[in-house]
């Protein structure tokens, strides 16, 4: 064997191990990843927002029933009440958080959030087609109403979206209607 | 064996070709002829980083990612979807209504406008093409003074000045064909001089057919020719299907007229070279270049009576009789088309179309053509001019003189002038040459306008902000003129002035950007007839009959053209639709040529003349070349180019001119490989394209029907289960007799699907990755056979041979009948390519470049690019499929019929491909089915495909060459 034979099967082999390694460590498929808590760089709050004051959560995510992404909101829909609040909850203190909103306008720098959801690029999900469809941010993103910080809740890999999909398929049919959710392999991947 | 697709095929009938010849490649693809080495050491140092990394971050999945946001969002802007702009396409100047699709702030595909009255949505392969032009990461970044990069405000500074010590001097500006705004901009440049002058050039110069006009009718003009009202079309080396004026609103015309069951046009083509519009006549009439005009003359005298001064063999002479005899029973409703740049041949064209009593019927006068406005005398009296050292200073504007100029000895008058400024998007050869070199958009960044027939105007908007530090032409011309403004008030003022006291139509700005121009009903009268017949008489007849043993033609391919898309692979990358090889030129020779001069395919040739540097090419066998014919493509040689275009092929431009036919072809004992993408699609002569005469078709419309494997033939039983259906069932029906074999469905399918280019090593290996391939079948004799091209891409077989040999389930059916390719589980055993009897699929054998980090913007986001290892086809636009079922699933109705397009159907001029839903019997395509022509390709072998099509059928009487249905 040519020595770039030997090598190319030794580091192929130990990154098969090293795999190996991070899924029985982990105790999880590649993909998932509840549980996922990063720091962002503003310390906002889905508790406030989504659950004490009930926004809705398209009111920021408008994405969510009209395309493919939900979208992270621009600053400009932040301060569309932050023009007018910029104080801490219930107090006369201006919140610092706050502060980074009307920073990074004047700065003209975005907010670097950290990602939380991601799918890989072989994935095509429509936000839209779920949302009018009925289904609840919840059933994917879990009690984000609930989260001071907000952490990926459920996994989000193929296994989870099949499920769903028969489930409903099975409820379409039990009740006389045609199943709608597809299970086609080019529902997802184009 | 009747259909042949070359040569080689014709004469090794049963050859087959292995597919996969070689051992997997290991390294890097080559692009373009550029190599990149991977070391031992450099190998060692990246799997050793490799590894480290793994290591680091490899216990860890929850990688750390940003995600930024907007800071101010946009009205009526939603991530991940897209906005149409109406705007007009930047190819060339037809000036084709488009819309394009902009995600997320870039555009990413250009399509025909539908609603355009030129165009009427149809796209050709170079506006298809533009966005990949717009992303070009050679473009110019910066404005350049004496070599080096420079501010704007440097460069501003310095020219003013400059300009200033002119004022009393002699400036000229050398432009290509320009819309009304930029005309006007540079008339504001030149105000401020003592001696200014405008020239325009055209690289395709159709100067003479203006000038032919001038004589005849007192008026420099370019008709607007009217297809559609054709019933007979003698076009004679006008290729108006690829190269001359306007062929995608050509091609939607013509193709309008060649419906079988509706008053079928007939089309004659008589030309020396086979260009793509003599492929689709239904008579093809070969003459050598020379005696073109000379056939014209003959017609000419066959209608209007007189005697020829010029001598035609018998067979012409014959010839040009029949096709009066034709003509005159065509009279206003035929049309006579030239396309070469002979002032003779073009004034015998308009006394032809003024004696068949055309004028005002197919052809237009009162409302003209304003697209090829270049006057080659007035260039001529310029580059005098400048090599006297008369000219100041030479601003050139949106052309590449010094390049397509060397024929006229533009670039030694050039270097004779003081102050040379260039306004161009490239680091061409213009650029190279100049002083000064003041960057423009791209058209597709900037506001323009054009009104390429009389009265039509079209406005382009930016669709996306300025890339690099580059401005528009126009603002940089008036700003030296002292009086700065905006490309957008200029444009808009345009407008004002195009439209004041003139009846619009509708209300505002807005709204004519929404719908991206305007027809305006302008009074206009035709000029009369009132030809000086005696000049031109003894001019002809003092004019030499240059007939020589080799007789050079010049032409330009449907996806280079005149070379200024050079640089984009797309275009180097698209197979000519006739001789179907990539990234080069080359020397057409006859097969009898070829054979009595001993030469084979690859042959290297030195083609000499005097007075002009040897051209030294590869040699094609092109079928259906008259004998004494060498074609050779214009756009190709180029040395400044960017990294893909630069020194591909030779460079024919030095060649120019009509005084030139004579040449002499040497051989050299040199041999190359061409690129060429046809041999190894080789259908081993089975019948995968039907074709008959009308005659026959219109008397027995039934005699069309195939006889297996199509309608009505019996259902094989199969040893499969069916798949289950669901509430679609995908089809496509492509008509062959619209399918002009243009190509422009081939780029369309690039730019949505994110198809890699491979390069031209790649390509003579036999693995360019195109999705749709256009395959052109020659029948009748290989010395003047007819064409019929094909398109073909994955058949989506509802019986897939695919499907069942893949060990890993990667490509499997839906319930919709798509043939489901699976990336992600491709593990790219290539059984399935080998499984398929359309040979459609691709292989991934390297990872493609995308990794320049403008021109990865072009990237379609709704396509996962794929990766090395892994199979690809074909996939009916998936993408587009469900982002319909999406939209109109969220609207809460069903899907329309129509509404849905796939990319090659959006962009085919002649509309031959209808896509639809088979279970919707209203579909057009589901009716498009019961059409008697209908068949399957390889029906035969039981795999159901969900393409089919239409045969193929010529107007012509009987039913020889071609009589349809059967193997010889």
């Amino acid at each position: 064997m040519q020595m770039r034979t030997v090598l190319l099967t030794g580091f192929v082999s130990a990154a098969l191990s090293l795999l190996v390694l991070v899924v029985t460590v982990n105790g999880r498929l590649l993909g998932d990843n509840s549980g996922y808590k990063p720091v962002q760089p503003i310390d906002y709050s889905h508790r406030v927002h989504a659950g004490d004051n009930k926004m809705d959560c398209q009111f920021c995510h408008l994405g969510a029933e009209k395309g493919r992404h939900a979208a992270i909101p621009p600053v400009s829909t932040c301060l569309k009440c932050h023009e007018q609040i910029k104080n801490k909850p219930n107090t006369k203190e201006p919140s610092a958080e706050i502060a980074k909103l009307h920073r990074a306008v004047k700065d003209g720098k975005p907010v670097e959030w950290v990602r939380i959801h991601r799918l890989p690029s072989f994935v095509f999900f429509n936000h839209s087609r779920h949302v009018n469809s009925g289904v609840a941010c919840q059933s994917c993103h879990g009690e984000v109403q609930a989260m001071d910080t907000v952490e990926q809740a459920k996994a989000h890999t193929m296994g989870e979206c099949l499920a769903c999909h028969r489930e409903q398929n099975q409820k379409a049919i039990a009740s006389g209607k045609r199943p709608a959710a597809p299970t086609d392999c080019s529902a997802c991947h184009y | 064996m009747r259909f042949w697709k070359s040569i080689h095929s014709k004469k090794t009938p049963n050859q087959r070709q292995d597919e996969f010849p070689e051992e997997l490649p290991v390294g890097e693809p080559k692009v373009g002829e550029a190599v990149r080495h991977l070391s031992r050491r450099d190998f060692f140092r990246w799997s050793g980083l490799g590894f480290a990394v793994s290591l680091a971050t490899g216990c860890d999945t929850k990688k750390s990612e940003k995600a930024l946001a907007l800071l101010q969002g946009q009205e009526g802007q939603v991530p991940g979807t897209d906005l149409w702009y109406s705007t007009t396409c930047p190819g060339c100047s037809a000036g084709c209504g488009a819309v394009a699709k902009v995600r997320d702030g870039r555009p990413i595909k250009l399509e025909g406008n539908p609603e355009d009255s030129l165009s009427h949505g149809g796209l050709c392969p170079v506006g298809q093409a533009q966005v990949r032009s717009l992303y070009d990461g050679g473009r110019l970044r910066t404005p350049i003074m004496a070599d080096h990069e420079a501010h704007w405000a440097d460069l501003d500074r310095d020219l003013v000045s400059r300009f200033a010590d002119t004022k009393g001097g002699n400036v000229r500006v050398l432009s290509g064909s320009l819309g009304p705004s930029q005309r006007r901009a540079v008339q504001a440049f030149l105000g401020g001089f003592k001696d200014g002058k405008h020239v325009t050039y055209d690289a395709l110069s159709q100067s003479a057919l203006a000038e032919a006009y001038e004589r005849t009718h007192g008026q420099r003009l370019v008709p607007a020719y009217q297809l559609a009202k054709a019933d007979l079309i003698v076009a004679v080396e006008a290729d108006f299907l690829g190269s001359w004026l306007n062929p995608a609103g050509f091609g939607r015309e013509y193709a309008s007229r060649r419906n079988a069951d509706a008053h079928m046009s007939r089309h004659i083509q008589v030309e020396s070279v086979m260009t793509l519009a003599g492929s689709n006549a239904d008579e093809r009439i070969r003459v050598a270049p020379s005696e073109a005009a000379a056939f014209l003359e003959h017609l000419c005298s066959a209608i209007e009576g007189g005697t020829p001064i010029r001598v035609l063999d018998a067979n012409g002479k014959k010839k040009a009789h029949e096709i009066a005899e034709a003509l005159k029973e065509h009279q206003g409703r035929c049309l006579v088309l030239c396309g070469m740049n002979d002032v003779h041949a073009q004034i015998f064209t308009a006394r032809l179309n003024k004696a068949l009593g055309n004028e005002g019927n197919t052809v237009e006068l009162a409302r003209p053509s304003l697209q090829k406005q270049g006057d080659d005398a007035a260039v001529r009296a310029l580059i005098a001019e400048m090599a006297a050292g008369q000219v100041d200073a030479l601003v050139v504007l949106g052309a590449n003189p010094a390049y397509e100029l060397s024929a006229f000895g533009f670039k030694e008058a050039y270097a004779k002038v003081k102050l040379r400024v260039a306004l161009s998007t490239m680091p061409d050869e213009t650029a190279f040459a100049s002083t000064h070199v003041a960057p423009d958009h791209h058209g597709l960044e900037a506001w323009r306008d054009a009104e390429p027939v009389k009265g039509r105007y079209r406005v382009s908007q930016p669709l996306l902000n300025p890339l690099f530090g580059t401005r528009d032409a126009s603002e940089s011309l008036l700003l030296w003129a002292g009086a700065p403004t905006t490309a957008q008030a200029w444009v808009k003022s345009t407008f004002a002035l195009f439209t004041s006291g003139k009846t619009v139509g509708f209300a505002s700005w807005d709204e004519l950007l929404q719908k991206g121009g305007v027809d305006l009903d302008l009074p206009a009268s035709a000029p009369i007839y009132k030809e000086d017949r005696s000049r031109t008489q003894s001019e002809w007849a003092a004019l030499k009959a240059e007939s020589a043993e080799y007789e050079l033609r010049l032409y330009a391919k449907g996806g280079i053209q005149e070379g200024r898309d050079a640089f984009n692979p797309w275009l180097q990358e698209l197979p000519d639709p006739i001789t179907k090889i990539t990234w080069d030129n080359y020397a057409q020779l006859s097969p009898a040529t070829a054979e009595r001069m001993k030469l084979a395919q690859g042959d290297v040739v030195r083609l000499k003349a005097k007075g002009l540097a040897d051209l030294v090419l590869p040699v094609v066998i092109q079928p259906g070349l008259h004998d004494k014919a060498v074609g050779v493509a214009l756009g190709y040689g180029r040395t400044h180019a960017g990294k893909h275009g630069t020194g591909v092929g030779g460079d024919a431009y030095p060649w120019l001119g009509a005084d030139r036919h004579a040449l002499e072809v040497s051989p050299t004992p040199q041999k190359v490989e061409l690129a060429c993408t046809q041999d190894h699609h080789n259908m081993e002569g089975r019948e995968l394209v039907r074709e008959f005469a009308l005659a026959g078709y219109l008397k027995d419309p039934a005699s069309a029907r195939p006889i297996d494997g199509g309608v009505g033939s019996p259902v094989q039983p199969s040893m499969y289960t069916p798949h289950p259906k669901g509430p679609h069932h995908w089809a496509m029906v492509i008509d062959l007799s619209k399918c002009s074999g243009c190509s422009s469905c081939v780029i369309a399918c690039q730019a949505e699907n994110n198809i890699p280019v491979v390069g031209k090593d790649e390509v003579r290996r036999k693995r360019e990755m195109h999705w749709m391939r256009i395959d052109r079948y020659y029948t009748g004799n290989e010395q003047d056979p007819q064409v019929v091209h094909q398109p073909l891409m994955c058949q989506q077989c509802d019986n897939a041979p695919c499907e069942n040999v893949c060990p890993v389930v990667a490509t499997v059916h839906s319930e919709e009948g798509l043939n489901q390719q699976v990336y992600n589980r491709c593990v790219g055993t290539r059984y399935c390519a080998n499984n398929c009897p359309y040979k459609t699929r691709r292989f991934n054998w390297f990872n493609y470049d995308h990794e320049d980090v403008v021109e990865r913007l072009v990237l379609n986001p709704d396509v996962t690019v794929r990766s090395r290892g892994v199979m690809e086809k074909c996939s009916f636009c998936i993408q587009r499929i469900q982002l319909s079922k999406a939209t109109a699933k969220n609207e809460g109705r069903e899907l329309k019929d129509g509404e849905l397009k796939t990319a090659c159907q959006q962009s085919c001029p002649g509309m031959a491909i209808v896509f639809g839903d088979l279970l919707d019997p209203n579909s057009d395509v589901a009716k498009a089915l019961s059409d008697p022509k209908r068949y399957q390709v390889l029906g035969e072998l039981g795999v159901a495909p969900a393409v089919n099509y239409l045969s193929k059928i010529r107007n012509v009487e009987s039913a020889a060459p071609a009589s349809g249905g059967h193997h010889a």
